[in-house]
């Protein structure tokens, strides 16, 4: 009975709010019980033929009511210091109105309220599933809840918060993008809160200015590491460029992970940026390679906000990408594996960093572009070029690879059969060519019609037609098995209430 | 589990609550029974001693659960409303204080009460005597007719009839004198009038034009009227049955309230009808019983909405009013709103809303004028206390340590040592002090000369703003109490002072696993012991220090140990039952709040149960239920001297002192408006200071009852409270996520502290008092420099009185520090004595 009460009980309470039953508008407090709703409470304990004057001064009276009782549960809220109400506040409200409580409905998760309409009615219910009992007795009996412990950390020494992991960064990702957004807004706040936090910069004592001739002095942001932090940064620069495999992969955990280097950033990055600069003239591809794992490390740092050292970050990973040379013998290393690697990074911070002021996906776009464009970019270039715009999705492809395909065909093909080609550029070209097939099928078959002719394909691309007609057919075909398959499924759920989650694709 | 268990403990039938409480006047409902502190509190080894008379021997099971060793009778009917306590003379049952009586500080009190008058006993017994005596003072009167109009209904005649021979009462007296029955509804009727509903519309139109196109000057402060001229044009409205007219009329004006009127704009906008008004509890029939006093004009403010404003803005207001004929707003100002006039320059927008959020308006100027003796006791002879101790730890180290509190070296360092993350940068001061502490024995004794010489000094002089020290009869110091004081004194003398310069170590404990279940926080005084109270009924306790919780043994073992023995502290504790925490089981409600006894061997829950217990912490049992309170209690704390007294405050607008020998409270504080949320006792336990949800806080006299400040300034539910060192100054944090604080001097608003953007939940004083850590919903903990705060004050001597100055209220400029947890809530903040910050709060998924 208590039960019913409840779920019935809530059916009207509209969230919208409406106008109904003639309550008042201002929106705190014009929540009303509908008249409806009250007869359809009435129906449920078998009064069928109740009056609309009735219904309306029940509806009022028991809005009025509810009121009453969850202004009371709020209170029981807050001596429980949540700021979430729960449905024991509830019932300790009725207790203290002499009510008895609702029993059975306390749970740790909030209840959904499910919809259902039909006959010109909506209804809200909570779904009250039917159990077997039997299953319910041999279901083996859930794990015994963790005991409560206590666990303690420093939150400040001696007004200093260190840079663990139970503390929040020193400077939360959000403050780390407005200050690089705005430069000022951290030069007012500096000045403002100066010589009260552990980590504003400390150039001399915190002023005291008795009278009001404040002057507000510019400071030199001093950028001074700690004897661990320079401990920790010759740590991990040393163990991520090293031989040792496992120091490695722990050295690059905790760039990812710790959320304490935002002061370290400039340095890093510089490490960095001279990394890339010295070894690609050296043709180092491993060191190159542990390079770009750092950069995936701090861009993979949800604490840090990379805005402010792109300009050092994205030459080195463009460099990864379209140089002509990597390693040392072209035809041999896996050089290949360096370019994609970087792509995928580039597309990252494509997708992390821009902005409207500094467009970085149009430059970058423009850039591997140009490098397509080039007819004197090496074949090594133009694979660069292929896969950092095949990283930032299908509208640049379309844009910028589709059109091309026939005039990268000439040059591969060149290559390919042409004489006096070393063996690097030969592998080149094949390269090239998986790549474009892989990038450029699944577009094609979006934007051509069904009847793929071998023969329009060739006037349109050249040299790769066959293969991509190939592959434009396999995909198709693919698709259509899929379809053949699981053919409900791809219908659109019309039910309001669907038996389970429908199975998308 | 309790017996009381289910949806129907709640004793009271809440009707009859309600119509009582509108007569409640603000102040002087107060049992005037005799405070009797007496030898025979509970002790501090219940085996050692004589059984304390409320231990049930029988049950000293662990968690002994479903039992409750004393069911204390509780007096329904008799206790539930705060205006039949008026006057009633408790029945002391408490049999072992009798026998104590002559030896115990409050032996002078009572017998003052008993003989009449004894010349010997002085003010206290003169006071008592006043309200005590043979003439019948009104509130006693009305309080007889309300216990007879109870008996009546309930039909029992023979004890009307007989309390009535007594009393002398005639029939007619009740007649005349008592609000009937139906009380809500003699206060309602006032609203009843044939006014055209239509007019009120355009009445507050005309009004709030008035006041919109007044003088900047004189614009706030009569625009003070506009709040308490809606609620009671919108409650007539709607009491005439003006349902659509008064919908409308709300619509239009509510936007135009201030904004921290908003919670009681949707109390107000839920009351549509009639039959709403008559039936419940609304805030709103507080400000509609005002009316009863209006009846007697003169007599009392209490119940009517209080403005204050300067002579020219009340008789620009009079003119106004008297010109435009507004009869209906007149009718309102006259009748239902009492203006303070005041001579002086009228106050600007800023003033005006410092003070503003009280549910009635402004405190009155006679609230705060009488005097508070803020200062503090003076601090026993601790000289003999300390010799022993020096003895005992250059004579005997491994006993000390191994006693039962555990060494005091051991204790402070151990907090610190918990993180597992050691610092490289920790140069705490602890660690410097666990170096030296066995190497510097010279040092040490060094430093304790200069303290004892300190310590005499400051005996020299008396603080003239302190109580006499007969004023309140508290219990005499133990030498368990000697020890620890001393100790504590110690350990001062290692701390730190703190400052603006010199921050504090914070030690966050996160409980994990908590599930939101988790209500409550609470470290002893010396932050050895940690209680955390839960949603669930539970209370468990944690040591903080390597010392495990022990239990005492059953009581065949303890009559074989040689009570002569010097180490029969440690002997008398079972080892095998050695625990890092334990469980106390036994409410049946969430429990709220925790509080330990000084000496720590007791520890005081109050719950949603609607009961107070008391645990013993030697033999893990609960003690005592304290049953006076008929709905949820949400404070309770002891006294800081000995822990005798303690307090209450509950969702039923009262707070009461108790005793912990005594099953009924000593004194019951009615005059808030709402539930009491918050309490704490003066630091020289003369006074109980209270906050509430009716967004004042008010400071309490335990030995007269009276409540001597009214401060109002808070716009949400009061949550915490906290008294500075020298206690002089108080400070409050609310749901509105403000800290104020107040000078007890003369009441006044010293500084809001804005920075926090949640419900502050916890206050603390560094030992020295000079710097106050805050903490809540926010995540987290600031730290202020509170000697800035009050520089101004403290240097003016003499204490001229300075009304609150608007650019001093905006609390810029003295935060010294502030460190955010990740996602967890502060639900605790304590100092140690030696000036590290503990913090804990539940960590939150």
């Amino acid at each position: 009975m208590a039960e019913r009460e409840s779920s019935s009980g809530m059916q009207g309470g509209n969230p919208s709010g409406g106008a109904a039953g003639g309550g008042v508008g201002v929106p705190t407090c014009s929540a009303m019980l509908y008249v409806d709703s009250v007869k359809a409470m009435a129906e449920s304990v078998g009064i069928s033929n109740l009056q609309d004057d009735a219904a309306k001064d029940l509806a009022e009276d028991v809005t009025y009511r509810l009121k009453c009782i969850i202004q009371d549960a709020v209170k029981f809220m807050e001596m429980g210091r949540r700021i979430k109400l729960n449905v024991h506040d509830i019932d300790h409200a009725l207790k203290v109105r002499n009510i008895e409580p609702l029993y059975g409905l306390g749970g740790p998760e909030a209840l959904p309220f499910r919809f259902a309409s039909g006959g010109g009615r909506e209804i809200h219910f909570i779904e009250d599933k039917e159990l077997e009992l039997s299953e319910l007795v041999n279901t083996p009996i859930p794990k015994v809840p963790q005991e409560v412990c206590l666990r303690a950390h420093w939150l400040a020494i001696e007004g200093v918060q260190p840079s663990i992991p139970e503390n929040p960064p020193p400077q939360s990702k959000d403050q780390q993008r407005s200050d690089s957004i705005d430069p000022t807004n951290k030069n007012s706040k500096g000045t403002k809160g100066k010589g009260l936090g552990p980590f504003t910069p400390t150039v001399g004592k915190p002023l005291k200015f008795k009278t009001s001739e404040q002057v507000f002095v510019k400071q030199l942001a001093t950028h001074e590491l700690s004897v661990e932090q320079q401990l920790y940064y010759k740590e991990i620069t040393e163990a991520c460029v090293g031989s040792d495999e496992n120091r490695r992969s722990e050295a690059l955990q905790s760039l990812s992970n710790d959320p304490g280097l935002y002061e370290m950033l400039p340095r890093l990055c510089t490490f960095i940026a001279e990394g890339v600069r010295v070894n690609v003239v050296h043709y180092n591809l491993a060191l190159l390679i542990y390079l770009m794992r750092m950069v995936k490390s701090l861009l993979d740092n949800q604490t840090l906000y990379l805005e402010k050292y792109l300009h050092e970050i994205i030459p080195s990973i463009v460099t990864c990408i379209v140089s002509k040379q990597l390693c040392l013998r072209p035809d041999q290393d896996n050089h290949w594996a360096l370019r994609d690697f970087a792509s995928r990074l580039m597309a990252q911070v494509c997708k992390n960093y821009t902005t409207s002021t500094n467009n970085i996906q149009t430059r970058m776009t423009k850039l591997f572009s140009q490098a397509l464009n080039s007819e004197k970019a090496p074949l090594a270039s133009v694979y660069g070029a292929l896969a950092g715009l095949g990283e930032l999705g299908n509208e640049v492809i379309k844009a910028f690879i589709v059109p091309k395909i026939s005039e990268i065909g000439v040059r591969v093909e060149f290559c390919v059969d042409g004489v006096g080609h070393s063996q690097a550029d030969k592998a080149s070209a094949q390269k090239i060519k998986a790549l474009v097939v892989k990038l450029a099928c699944p577009i094609l078959k979006s934007i051509k019609k069904t009847p793929d002719v071998l023969e329009e394909y060739k006037t349109e691309f050249g040299y790769f037609a066959a293969s991509l007609h190939v592959g434009v057919v396999a995909l198709r075909n693919q698709d259509q098995k899929a379809a053949v398959v699981s053919p409900a499924s791809t219908k659109p759920s019309t039910q309001p209430i669907a038996p389970g989650p429908s199975k998308g694709l | 589990m309790d017996s009381s268990s289910g949806g129907n403990n709640y004793g009271g039938n809440p009707t009859v609550t309600v119509a009582n409480d509108s007569v409640i006047t603000s102040h002087s409902i107060v049992g005037s029974g005799p405070l009797t502190p007496s030898h025979s509190q509970p002790q501090q080894s219940p085996v050692m001693n004589s059984q304390p008379n409320t231990t049930s021997p029988s049950s000293s099971t662990i968690g002994g659960g479903g039992m409750m060793p004393m069911e204390v009778d509780q007096h329904v009917n008799v206790n539930h409303s705060p205006q039949m306590m008026g006057g009633q003379h408790h029945q002391f049952q408490t049999s072992s204080s009798q026998q104590n009586m002559q030896s115990s500080p409050g032996a002078n009190l009572q017998n003052g009460e008993n003989s009449g008058m004894s010349g010997s006993s002085g003010d206290l017994a003169n006071k008592m005597n006043g309200t005590a005596g043979t003439h019948m003072t009104e509130a006693e009167k009305n309080a007889l007719m309300v216990v007879l109009s109870f008996l009546k209904k309930h039909n029992l005649k023979d004890t009307e009839e007989s309390l009535k021979k007594e009393a002398h009462i005639a029939e007619t007296d009740i007649r005349g004198s008592l609000p009937m029955d139906s009380d809500v509804h003699t206060v309602l009727s006032s609203y009843a009038n044939d006014e055209n509903p239509d007019e009120y519309t355009d009445a507050y139109n005309q009004l709030k034009n008035f006041i919109d196109t007044s003088l900047d000057s004189y614009k706030y402060e009569v625009g003070q009227i506009l709040w308490p001229v809606f609620v009671h044009m919108y409650l007539e409205l709607v009491y005439n049955e003006h349902e659509s007219q008064a919908s409308s009329f709300f619509l239009r004006f509510s936007k135009m309230q201030e904004t921290f009127h908003e919670t009681d704009l949707i109390s107000l906008g839920s009351i549509m009808k009639k039959e709403h008004l008559v039936n419940s509890e609304n805030p709103f029939r507080s400000l509609a019983g005002g009316l009863y006093s209006s009846g007697k004009p003169g007599s009392s403010t209490s119940g009517l909405y209080v403005v204050r404003m300067s002579r020219e803005a009340q008789s620009l207001l009079k003119r106004f009013l008297q010109e435009k004929r507004l009869k209906l707003v007149q009718n309102i100002v006259q009748d239902r709103i009492h203006i303070e006039v005041y001579d002086g320059i009228p106050r600007g927008k800023a003033a005006i809303h410092a003070v503003a959020g009280h549910l009635m308006g402004e405190a009155l100027k006679q609230d705060n004028k009488g005097k508070v003796y803020y200062g503090l006791l003076r601090e026993p002879d601790l000289q003999n206390v300390q010799m022993d101790e020096d003895d005992e730890e250059g004579g005997a180290p491994a006993g000390a340590s191994t006693s039962a509190g555990g060494s005091t070296s051991e204790n402070q360092s151990a907090p610190t040592s918990q993180p597992s993350t050691s610092q490289p940068g920790a140069k705490t001061d602890q660690q410097s002090n666990a170096q030296g502490t066995p190497s510097g024995g010279e040092k040490s004794s060094k430093k304790k000369k200069s303290k004892k010489d300190w310590l005499l000094s400051k005996k020299g002089k008396n603080d003239p703003n302190a109580p006499p020290i007969t004023r309140m009869p508290l219990p005499e110091l133990r030498d368990v109490d000697k020890i620890e004081k001393a100790k504590a004194l110690r350990e001062a003398a290692k701390r730190v002072t703190l400052g603006p310069d010199k921050h504090p170590s914070v030690c966050f404990y996160t409980i994990l696993n908590g599930d939101h279940q988790v209500t409550f926080v609470k470290w002893s005084e010396d932050g050895t012991l940690m209680a955390i109270g839960f949603a669930s009924s539970l209370i468990k306790v944690w040591t903080m220090t390597p010392a495990k919780l022990r239990r005492l043994k059953p009581a065949s073992d303890l009559a074989e140990i040689d009570r002569e023995a010097d180490d029969v502290l440690v002997r008398m504790m079972d080892d095998h039952s050695a625990e890092a925490n334990r469980c106390l089981r036994g409410h049946s409600g969430p429990v709220y709040s925790l509080d330990f006894a000084p000496d720590k061997a007791y520890l005081l829950s109050s719950s949603e149960d609607c009961s107070i217990r008391l645990w013993s912490l030697l033999t893990w049992t609960c003690l005592v239920v304290y049953k006076g309170h008929l709905f949820p209690v949400w404070k309770a704390v002891f006294s800081p001297h000995g822990g005798y007294y303690f307090a209450s405050a509950g969702y039923d607008c009262t707070a009461r002192l108790w005793a912990t020998d005594s099953y009924s409270a000593l004194r019951v504080f009615a005059g808030h408006y709402s539930d009491v949320t918050a309490i704490l006792f003066h630091p020289n336990s003369n006074y109980i200071a209270t906050g509430s949800a009716d967004r004042s806080v008010r400071l309490w006299d335990c030995v007269s009852g009276a409540c001597v400040r009214l401060m109002t300034g808070h716009k949400g539910t009061v949550h915490a409270l906290n008294f500075s060192a020298d206690g002089r100054f108080l400070v409050s944090s609310a749901a509105d996520s403000k800290v104020l604080v107040w000078d007890l001097a003369n009441g006044n608003l010293l500084t809001s502290l804005n920075m926090h953007k949640s419900t502050v939940y916890s206050l603390s004083f560094s030992r020295e008092g000079n710097v106050l850590a805050t903490g809540g919903l926010d995540y987290c903990v600031r730290l202020w420099d509170f000697m800035k705060m009050i520089e101004d004050v403290v240097t003016e001597e003499g204490g001229a009185t300075i009304p609150p100055d608007v650019k001093k209220i905006s609390g810029d400029g003295l935060i010294i520090g502030e460190f955010y947890t990740k996602a967890t809530p502060i639900y605790a903040l304590h100092f140690t004595r030696r000036n590290i910050l503990l913090a804990a709060g539940p960590f939150i998924y």
